[in-house]
Parts: structure tokens; sequence; C-alpha cells
């Protein structure tokens, strides 16, 4: 072929593709595509990219995904009706609250039920012009008192105040919660019983949203998790999308990240494959009807939600102290400063011993380990015989070991939390926290009796495989290889799918009779 | 390209102006079935207008949220997702402007918007999934200006006075634009035999 018919042949694939090729040209072109693969590729290029670009899978949605979208299109407007110039406008993206009902949730705080929307529900609405008198509200009923417990209903949602679009805490039957705080920094529920979901919108940077059961504390932005408190603080945090940290309430352990399709629960600070029907059930409750998406009700040009919100008297938390609000805006070098002027001007504030902790984690957190050790000693020197200062002890410990490197002064720290608060909430991690510095100190019968009060003190903690891991490892460094054995087995046998068991399994190869020998 | 046969399409066309009146009579469920039939269309028209990037949803949220704002403005039923397209495209349009890229001017674009080839494209084994981002990345290195006549003509099947009633440009203006971002389109995927293989694949 040569260039000047190629040439020509790629006009009249542009024609022809623009719908202009007369039938002549059309002949013409065919029998030079006939005689060319060069054209031929081309012609099949174009006719493959449309259907292509037509037919191409898309990434699925995933229908959280999905229902926010939808979720956060323009209200549809209701039929108009005679003398009314209601006017529907678009609402909050997602602002989404609890199915058609109301609240009449509220536990240990005293906020406002929303009353029981018109059908059609809009997501939202906007109340213009001069009939928005003719607007009657329809009376609350009477706000619930403080002290006051009412079961909570499917679909009940708490309308959270100054947080992202979209950001609300849904609750299922018999859900007990309180509301901590609620302002435009933090979000911070207690989840005394039943069921929760939590989903939090895209919010300010600095914004916390935190949800407590009795045991353990999950905190998130930008996620949906769902919380369970159950009997016997047996309390699961699953996330359904993002990510949340997790820790035991009453821990100075480091967060663990959970994320999407995980969960974590009070005995097991790690996280763990959820159980699918689980995630998908709390998927289920925000896009089917369970939870259906309702309405915030917009005062004209308050730009505020009128109701359903807490009202002004739900939280009265205590005001930030200086040093408090610096750590809060991440002003660590002054927050320290302004701490040590709280030590010495308000000594007996309990805000005080508040603000230490709160430094220390904040130091901790941002890989400041020297000076949150500084602040945990601080707190322990000033307020002896505190929890704060006894479980400062242990945080300290842990940073001491496994960040400083200093096993000698981390082991002083657990053995001193032991001896004051042999009961204490971190008794397990203190004892843990002791095996690990003894064996990182090489004392290896020191690990075997403190494994052996583990035992006895905490038959089902959580850290027994590792703790066994310990004590084999010390057995084996003293020549008691039997005894090795013997705990290698327990693992592999009791605890086949815990981190320690590939170790154990390899110790448990080199012993006798073992059918892996 | 995949057509509706008439009476297909005549049904669908039913069906959405039944949607459509419902959903502006205040019917939600009616108004979600028409989002989640609106939905696929407006990602597409998206993805391959823009690529995939972080604003992608964004703008797909804002397409959806001013397509069903101005859903009583609609009139025409016969021409629903011409004018979900528009919207679409405006809002494409509208987002290039806010960056200050150079679509729709004379700014010399091709050193503003020059973009080196891909590192690496996905593996041959996921190309059947991942061919919407492969052809979003060839669509992406073409200049905008020829790219959005060229997604409605190739994605959508516009003819050129169709589209250019819809850019509010010329006819000769926009047919050019097509057939330039065509020429660079054919070109780049000449170069691109996994992509061509996919698409093969994809288009028996």
């Amino acid at each position: 072929m040569t260039a000047r018919a190629c040439k020509q042949a790629r006009t009249w694939l542009e024609q022809r593709a623009l719908g202009e090729l007369d039938g002549a040209s059309s002949a013409a072109l065919d029998l030079h595509l006939q005689a060319c693969a060069d054209c031929r590729e081309e012609q099949a290029i174009w006719q493959d990219l449309g259907q292509a670009a037509q037919t191409a899978p898309l990434d699925p949605l995933t229908p959280l995904a999905e229902r926010r979208l939808i979720s956060g299109l323009s209200p549809v407007r209701p039929t108009p009706q005679s003398g009314s110039r209601r006017v529907w406008k678009i609402g909050l993206a997602g602002a989404a609250v609890g199915a058609a009902a109301v609240l009449a949730v509220v536990f240990g705080l005293r906020f406002m039920a929303e009353p029981e929307p018109s059908t059609p529900a809009p997501l939202a609405e906007t109340v213009e012009g001069p009939d928005a008198a003719d607007v009657a509200p329809t009376p609350l009923p009477p706000p619930v008192v403080q002290g006051d417990s009412k079961p909570s209903r499917i679909g009940d949602r708490l309308a959270i105040r100054g947080a992202a679009d979209g950001t609300a805490l849904w609750l299922r039957d018999g859900a007990q919660v309180q509301v901590l705080r609620n302002d435009s920094l933090e979000a911070h529920f207690r989840i005394d019983g039943g069921y929760v979901l939590a989903e939090v919108g895209a919010n300010e940077p600095g914004y916390r949203f935190t949800v407590d059961t009795t045991t353990v504390r999950a905190v998130a932005r930008g996620t949906v998790f769902s919380v369970e408190a159950r009997a016997g603080g047996d309390d699961v945090v699953r996330v359904v999308e993002g990510a949340v940290d997790v820790s035991r309430l009453e821990s100075v352990d480091m967060p663990v990240p959970v994320v999407s399709g995980e969960q974590a629960t009070r005995d097991l600070m790690y996280a763990l494959q959820a159980n699918r029907s689980a995630i998908e059930r709390d998927l289920a409750f925000l896009v089917t009807g369970v939870l259906q998406p309702a309405l915030v009700p917009r005062a004209k040009g308050s730009g505020v939600a009128a109701t359903p919100q807490l009202s002004a008297e739900v939280v009265a938390p205590p005001e930030k102290t200086d040093a408090q609000q610096a750590i809060v805006e991440g002003r660590l070098d002054d927050a320290v400063l302004l701490a040590r002027v709280q030590v010495e001007d308000q000594p007996d504030n309990p805000q005080t011993v508040e603000t230490l902790t709160m430094l220390a984690q904040a130091l901790r957190r941002s890989h400041r380990y020297g000076p949150a050790c500084d602040v945990y000693q601080e707190l322990i020197d000033t307020y002896p015989g505190t929890v704060a200062a006894a479980n400062g002890q242990v945080a300290m410990g842990q940073l001491e070991l496994s960040a400083l490197d200093r096993p000698e002064d981390a082991l002083g720290q657990f053995e001193g939390y032991l001896a004051g608060s042999p009961d204490g909430m971190l008794a397990a991690e203190a004892r843990l926290g002791q095996i690990r510095s003894l064996a990182a100190l090489g004392r290896h019968q020191a690990v075997i009796d403190a494994v052996g009060a583990y035992r006895i003190d905490h038959p089902q903690g959580s850290a027994l495989p590792e703790v066994l891991l310990f004590r084999a490892e010390a057995h084996r460094a003293l020549g008691a290889g039997d005894a090795a054995c013997l705990d290698y087995r327990a693992i592999v046998e009791s605890w086949p799918a815990a981190p320690q068991a590939p170790t154990a399994r390899q110790g448990l190869a080199g012993c006798d009779g073992t059918p892996d020998h | 390209m995949i057509k509706l046969s008439p009476h297909s399409a005549e049904i669908e066309a039913q069906q959405i102006e039944a949607l459509v009146v419902k959903a502006i009579e205040g019917d939600r469920s009616a108004r979600d079935d028409l989002a989640r039939r609106c939905l696929p269309r407006v990602r597409r028209t998206v993805i391959l207008s823009f690529g995939y990037s972080p604003d992608v949803d964004d703008l797909v949220q804002t397409a959806m949220t001013r397509i069903f704002a101005n859903l009583e403005s609609y009139q025409n039923m016969s021409r629903f997702w011409g004018w979900v397209d528009r919207i679409t495209i405006n809002v494409i349009r509208d987002h290039f402007r806010q960056k200050r890229w150079t679509v729709f001017t004379s700014f010399n674009e091709e050193d503003a918007r020059h973009q080196a080839p891909r590192d690496s494209w996905p593996d041959r084994e996921s190309d059947q999934q991942r061919i919407l981002t492969q052809l979003a990345g060839h669509f992406e290195r073409i200049k905008p200006r020829f790219r959005l006549p060229l997604v409605l003509f190739v994605l959508q099947g516009y003819t050129v006075p169709e589209i250019a009633t819809m850019l509010d440009e010329n006819i000769h203006t926009t047919k050019k634009r097509v057939l330039r971002g065509r020429r660079k389109l054919i070109k780049q995927l000449r170069h691109d035999p996994v992509c061509r293989e996919a698409m093969r694949e994809l288009c028996p």
C-alpha cells in the first residue's frame, strides 16, 4: 500500500466515524481495508474503543458509598399544596437522621426530641418567605432530664452538633448511651449496653469522635464502625469502613488500629478479621430500611439544624485548661510549659492530673518518648497513690522497654505497679511487661516464675500464648527441654492461630515424640 | 456501539419518564431508583473525561446533586440522558476552570498538560477488570478541549452537531476537536498492545 493511499483511507475512516462517508468512497475504503493491515488495525481500534468505553466494567460502588451518594441528593419536592409556599431545598449531603421516628432517646442527659416527621420526609428542609410563620412547629415532647433512662428504639439517632455532615450515631433497640461531650471539637459517647453504629463524616482536623464502652475506647475519623457493649465487658468494636483506633478504656496501651473488615475486643486487643456476616449486618442497618435516613429541618439563615439535636444543657464538660487546649491543638512544646505552670499553680485541681496524662499520651503519640517519660515521672512523683500515677508507671515501663531499650528501668516500673496495685486494671499488662523485661534481661528463672504468676492471676489472659512462649524459651535456655516442649505444645494446641504458633511449631519440631519431628 | 433496539429504547424512555414524574412528585423510592440508573452513566462520563483521581467522587456527587436539584427544570422526556450528560459535562468543565487548567482557552496546553507515560500499566491478568482505568489513562493524555467532545462522541454516541450544542461551540470547531482527539487516541492505543488486547477480549 502506498502512503498516499493510506492517507486517503485514514481520511475516509474519519469521515465514516463521523457518518459523513458517501457510498462510493465507502466502497473504495473497504477495498483498501482488505489489502491494508495497518488501516484495518485503525478501524478495529476505533470499533473496539466505542464498545469498550461503554461496556468496560466500572469499579463497583460499595453499598455504603452508593447510599451516601443517593441519600445526599436533593430531596424530592412534595406535591405542592394549595396556599402553601413551602419550599423544600437541598439539605446537607448525608445529613441523614434516623428513621421516620424521632428521638425518644437519651440516657443520663437532657435533650430535645424531634417530632414525628410528616410524609414524605425530606432529607432536609428550608422554610422560606413570609409563609415561614405558617409552619407551626410540632410541640416537642418534654425533654428527658438528667438521670432519666429510657431505652432507645430502632432507628433512633443522635444528631451530632458541630460535626461534619453525615456524622451520626445510630442506635438499636435497647442501646444505653450517655453523651459525655458533644461540641465542635469532640463528640464523646459512652455505651453502657446494646449496639450502636457510628457514621463519622469528614470532619475538621482535630475533631475527635470517641465511643467508649465500659471496657474499650474507639476513636475514629471519617469512618463507619459499630460498637456492641455486651454483658461481662466482652465488648466488640467492628469496623465497616475506614479505620478506628481501639484501646482498652483504662489502659495505657498504644491504640490498636482496626481497619475495614476487622474487629477488636477487650481481651483480644489486636485486630482480627471480623465475621463477614456481622459486617454485612452492620452495613445492612445503614443500607436497608432498618435505619432510614431522616431529616434535619433547618431554620432559614441559621445554618444550624433546628431539631433533632442535643440541647445546650446536655453536656457540661469542664473547661479545658490552657495546657489541654494546647495539647488538642498539637502545640506540644507550649503544652509542656503550660502543664508545668498548671502543676505549680493548681496542684489540687483534678484537671491537672488529666492534663499530665493527656500530655504524656500526646507526646507518646508523636514519638517523643523521652519527654513522655518525663511527664509520666512527674505524674508519678506528684500524685503518688492515684490511679493515674499507677497507670503512668505501666505506660512508662512500656516506653522504656520497647522504645528506649531500658529493660531494667522498665522492670522497676512494672514491678512498682504490681506492688502497689496487684489487682489493678492494668495488672495483666504490668505482669506481661515484667515478663518481657525479664526475658530481655536474660533472667530465665525469673521469667518462669513470673509466667506462673501470670497464669494464676490471669488464667484467661489474652497474652497467654506470648508468655508461654517466653517460658518455653526460658526453659530451653536453662536446659529443661521437656518443660519447653510442654509449653510449645500448649501453644500449638490451644492457640493454633496465635502469632506465636509458628514459632511454637518450630520449637515443637525439635521435641521428641512429636509427629513433626 | 451498543444501541438499544427502538422498542427497548422506547420502553426505557417510558420508564425514565415515569420515574422522573414520580420523583418530582415526591416519591423517594422513584428518586432513588432514578439515581441508581443515572449513577453508572455519570461515573463513566466523569472517569473518562477526567481520569481516575481523588476528585472523581466529588465530581460525581456534584453532578448527581445538580441533576436532582434541577429535576423539575427538565422538560423534554425523550432526551433525559442528553440532559444528564450535559449537566455532567458542565460540572467537569466547571471543575477544569476552577483548577485553572487550560480547557477551552488558547493557552499552550501541550506544555501545561503534558504528561509522561504512566510508569506501569496494570497487570496483564487484571486487564479485563481495569480496562476502564486504562482507557481513562489514555483519554487523560489528550488535551481537555479535545477530550470532552471525544468522550461524548465515543462514549455516548452523540453526533458532532449535538456535541457542539452541548458544549456551546461551533460545529466546525467541534468536528476538528473530535477528529484530533481521535487521531491522538488511536495513536496511543496502537502503542499499548495490552490495552488493545483487553479491548479485543471485551469486544469479541
